[in-house]
């Protein structure tokens, strides 16, 4: 019998008011995987979590969590979940060790090994005993990883896990984050605007936008669709008419054209003598990965052309 | 259940707040002694017509002094602290997102609810047991033992219907001193559950603070007003201070019964409707 996923949810709504937080989110996340949920500020990615978790009521869909109906037998659901959900607040006149048995053990049972373990993990072994108080941001953000572990958990959640983090802090999270799946098989479900960060740590990824779920899919498909071939000539004064016209075409300042071809050679070798033959010099043709940045840009741009207006850029 | 109790409880001791129980006790012990050592220097003094507290300089002893001691304590002191303390336990978590720690996690909001004021009501019962023996300790040493204990009715908030001073023999007095104690906490655990209902319907710490205090002392207040006496039945105030009957001659039973289940249902209420409104939030 094959497992349930570790999430699995359906016709997910949310409303705040008049603001439509969620509509109609759909998606599951298989046990072991690492799924990047993206969107822009206000999109609705912490809604999403919140709604798992319990924090937030939905006004319609289910959400089941490793076969358990979230909403109707939440403490059950959420026996082998662990969350951060948005800032890593502890009590901070408690030592990182006090807070991590304390709150694990309102989940189960928890050694002391099982603590020390924990800790070694996210790297805070030497810092146990000390006050939260004194913890930087980004020493916070791995102590809050580790009470999602804690005490035997096999779903993480967290909610934007390098907000706030200098470059070696993403870069531990990051790393982090991959070893907990790829050495623990933990399930994680980790939502980001850092779109690199999903693009490096993420099988999956869902974008989501005014509350809607614009593209769901594995990362690597995802990209290899989104790919490219670039050109880069001189010699025209205008492009002369081609069969299969490009994606992208513009002159740069030293007057070469750039185009951006879709990736399908048989297509291409047809425009390549075309140019060829209007005078074109070749400079350049290489292929081009699309970011997940790129993707995600042209997926959300009303809101990219917001903040543009916004900002007078 | 428990743990979530034992987290709640760690917290309390662990937080520089929760010792302005103990500082307060002992400022209180402060300013007490003196007031009881200045009153048994003076000699000749005319008794007050007033409120009979002629009595109370007249009988300086241990078991007076931890008597009266427990007045401002239990009508002032405690409420205002528990108020304080039990907002930030719930109002302040949720402002500064501590809460979330627990609500990820399998336990219900019910269950929350419960151990915020199971711990505070603990936190409550032990500023009293304080209370109790370092007054005594403090009276004992200063004024010694003395024999009979004497109850001023005005002062202590027992009607005048019922007499103005009373004097309870060293028979009495000593369990009468303890009971009185005692029958004080169902006031504070009341206090504890106006707050909790503050905190989640306001989530916000200086308002849940400030409005539990408000109500507290508006009842109080209301309650002497002479014009506005037709509300007296409905204000909690009329009920919660039970403890007062434990320092008659003749205990009345029946008033303590009425009066203590009017505050356990006064308590029940106020929980129920901070659960209902904390179980339909989004937080």
């Amino acid at each position: 019998m094959n497992a349930p996923p570790a999430i699995a949810i359906s016709g997910l709504n949310k409303r705040y008011g008049k603001f439509h937080a969620c509509r109609d989110i759909s998606f599951e996340l298989g046990q072991g995987q690492v799924l990047g949920l993206l969107g822009p500020n206000g999109a609705g990615k912490t809604t999403i979590i919140k709604s798992i978790v319990g924090l937030v009521h939905p006004d319609s869909g289910s959400i089941r969590v490793f076969g358990q109906d979230a909403l109707e037998n939440r403490a059950e659901a959420l026996r082998h979940v662990g969350a951060v959900v948005e800032a890593p607040v502890f009590y901070g006149f408690l030592s990182a060790r006090d807070n991590l048995e304390s709150l694990a053990r309102l989940s189960g049972p928890v050694s002391r090994e099982r603590l020390d373990e924990v800790l070694a993990v996210v790297g805070l072994a030497d810092n146990a005993n000390q006050k939260v108080d004194t913890f930087s941001y980004g020493m916070k953000q791995r102590l809050g990883i580790a009470q999602s572990l804690l005490p035997d958990n096999r779903l993480l959640i967290l909610d934007e896990p390098t907000n706030g983090l200098d470059p070696h802090g993403i870069l531990g999270i990051r790393l982090l984050i991959r070893k907990l799946s790829q050495e623990h098989g933990i399930t994680i479900l980790v939502s980001s605007h850092l779109l690199s960060e999903i693009e490096e740590i993420a099988e999956q990824v869902l974008i989501i936008h005014q509350g809607r779920c614009i593209l769901h899919g594995i990362t690597r498909e995802l990209l290899a669709h989104g790919s490219l071939i670039f050109v880069r000539c001189r010699g025209l004064e205008a492009l002369p008419s081609l069969p299969l016209p490009p994606l992208r075409a513009e002159r740069n300042e030293a007057g070469e054209w750039e185009l951006e071809f879709a990736d399908d050679a048989i297509a291409l070798s047809a425009q390549l003598p075309q140019l060829l033959a209007a005078g074109a010099t070749l400079l350049e043709l290489s292929p081009r990965r699309q970011t997940l940045e790129e993707l995600f840009i042209a997926l959300t741009k009303d809101t990219q052309d917001a903040a543009s207006d916004r900002f007078g850029v | 259940m428990r743990h979530l109790i034992v987290l709640e409880f760690k917290k309390l001791l662990r937080q520089r707040k929760s010792l302005t129980g103990i500082f307060a006790i002992f400022i209180l012990n402060a300013l007490f002694a003196l007031g009881f050592l200045l009153r048994s220097a003076k000699s000749g003094d005319q008794p007050s017509e007033i409120d009979g507290s002629y009595l109370v300089s007249d009988f300086l002893n241990a078991m007076v002094y931890t008597q009266t001691i427990l007045v401002p304590c239990t009508f002032i002191i405690f409420p205002m602290l528990l108020a304080i303390i039990g907002a930030h336990m719930l109002a302040g978590e949720l402002e500064n997102g501590t809460l979330r720690l627990v609500l990820v996690r399998p336990v219900s909001r019910s269950a929350i609810m419960v151990a915020k004021i199971t711990a505070l009501s603990a936190y409550a019962a032990m500023m009293i047991l304080a209370l109790l023996v370092s007054s005594y300790v403090v009276s004992r040493l200063l004024l010694g033992p003395g024999e009979v204990s004497v109850v001023v009715g005005p002062m202590v908030g027992i009607p005048k219907e019922m007499g103005t001073v009373f004097i309870l023999t060293p028979e009495q007095a000593y369990s009468r001193l303890f009971l009185s104690y005692l029958l004080s906490l169902p006031m504070q655990v009341a206090v504890c559950c106006l707050t909790m209902m503050m905190s989640v319907l306001t989530r916000h710490f200086t308002s849940a603070a400030v409005l539990t205090t408000m109500v507290y002392f508006s009842s109080y207040i209301i309650g002497i007003i002479p014009f506005l006496s037709a509300l007296d039945r409905y204000l909690p105030s009329r009920h919660w201070s039970f403890w007062k009957y434990a320092l008659l001659p003749k205990i009345p039973w029946d008033q303590i019964a009425l009066h203590g289940l009017w505050t356990f249902l006064y308590c029940l209420a106020f929980y129920l409707i901070g659960l209902a409104a904390f179980r339909h939030k989004d937080l």
